[in-house]
């Protein structure tokens, strides 16, 4: 059994999750380009490495970031989306 | 509660039952009882307002002096279960409380959640249920784990459900509260796991 760390409920088979893919800031709407715009709700960037995406833990629908390795798929750090804070990215 | 549910997910199965035995698994069908919730900004504020003890954490229960109990489910969203062996009027008093206080226009007192509807309720008691609940749910229920109060709200069976650790008459007993519509499917699976350890629904 394959297991994530969720940060409300602890160490749970990870069948009890979805990924909902990256985790990119949302621009502002009214200062974004259409193509930025569409950008961030089309595009993904399937970067080889450490990630961050959403995750939820489904029985409870709770929502939450996780750092992951896509080239040998370990779960590095799991985290309330609250912890991002302020931070910042930018995208390639 | 308004509009109470017509009868329990398990009612037609209910001819179905054995009686209860000491030990082994027994499974209680307490669908019939109320249950309801409250969710929302203020609602640990209302809510302490309300009852004698909140629980301490996510992911654990409180259990009153009458025996009903208040399940922090996460943020701010709780769970509201009267005694099952008592004649409590729990969750008619919460809610009457709440539309009292929104009827003389209180804010950030959250809304309430009704479970009638949305979540069957069982009470799955005896010294076999950590071993039987072992090959149907991931997560580790062995009495000096999972202690009274814990909850655990995961999978069983394949679908999602809440585990409160609830003993009864000084054995080991786990409230389950999951999808009302899976109720028939449920039953199958719970008999079957259970069989092994002659219990069954009783």
């Amino acid at each position: 059994m394959k297991l994530m760390a969720c940060p409300l409920n602890g160490p749970r088979n990870i069948s009890e999750f979805i990924c909902h893919g990256e985790f990119h800031n949302q621009p502002v709407p009214e200062n974004t380009s259409d193509k930025d715009w569409a950008d961030y709700v089309w595009l993904a960037d399937n970067a080889a490495g450490v990630v961050r995406e959403w995750w939820c833990h489904t029985p409870t629908n709770y929502w939450f970031i996780a750092e992951r390795n896509t080239m040998t798929d370990e779960i590095l750090r799991t985290y309330p989306s609250d912890d991002l804070g302020q931070s910042k990215e930018t995208r390639s | 509660m308004n509009n109470p549910i017509a009868q329990s997910p398990f009612a037609h199965r209910l001819s179905d039952t054995r009686p209860a035995v000491s030990s082994g698994v027994n499974i209680t069908d307490l669908s019939a009882l109320p249950r309801t919730g409250f969710k929302g900004r203020g609602t640990s504020d209302w809510l302490a307002s309300q009852v004698a003890t909140m629980p301490a954490a996510p992911n654990r229960a409180a259990f009153q002096g009458d025996g009903a109990a208040i399940a922090w489910l996460g943020g701010q969203e709780y769970l509201a279960l009267p005694d099952p062996e008592g004649n409590s009027t729990f969750c008619a008093s919460l809610t009457q409380a709440w539309e009292k206080d929104r009827t003389s226009g209180a804010q950030g007192i959250g809304f309430p959640l009704p479970r009638e509807d949305s979540h069957s309720w069982l009470w799955i008691t005896g010294t076999d249920v950590p071993v039987m609940m072992a090959k149907i749910c991931g997560v580790d229920l062995r009495p000096d784990v999972f202690a009274e109060e814990n909850m655990a709200q995961t999978v069983v069976a394949r679908i999602g459900a809440i585990l409160l650790r609830r003993d009864r008459d000084g054995e080991f007993g786990l409230y389950m509260l999951s999808d009302f519509a899976s109720g028939h499917y449920l039953w199958d699976v719970l008999q079957d796991a259970a069989a092994e350890y002659d219990g069954g629904f009783v």
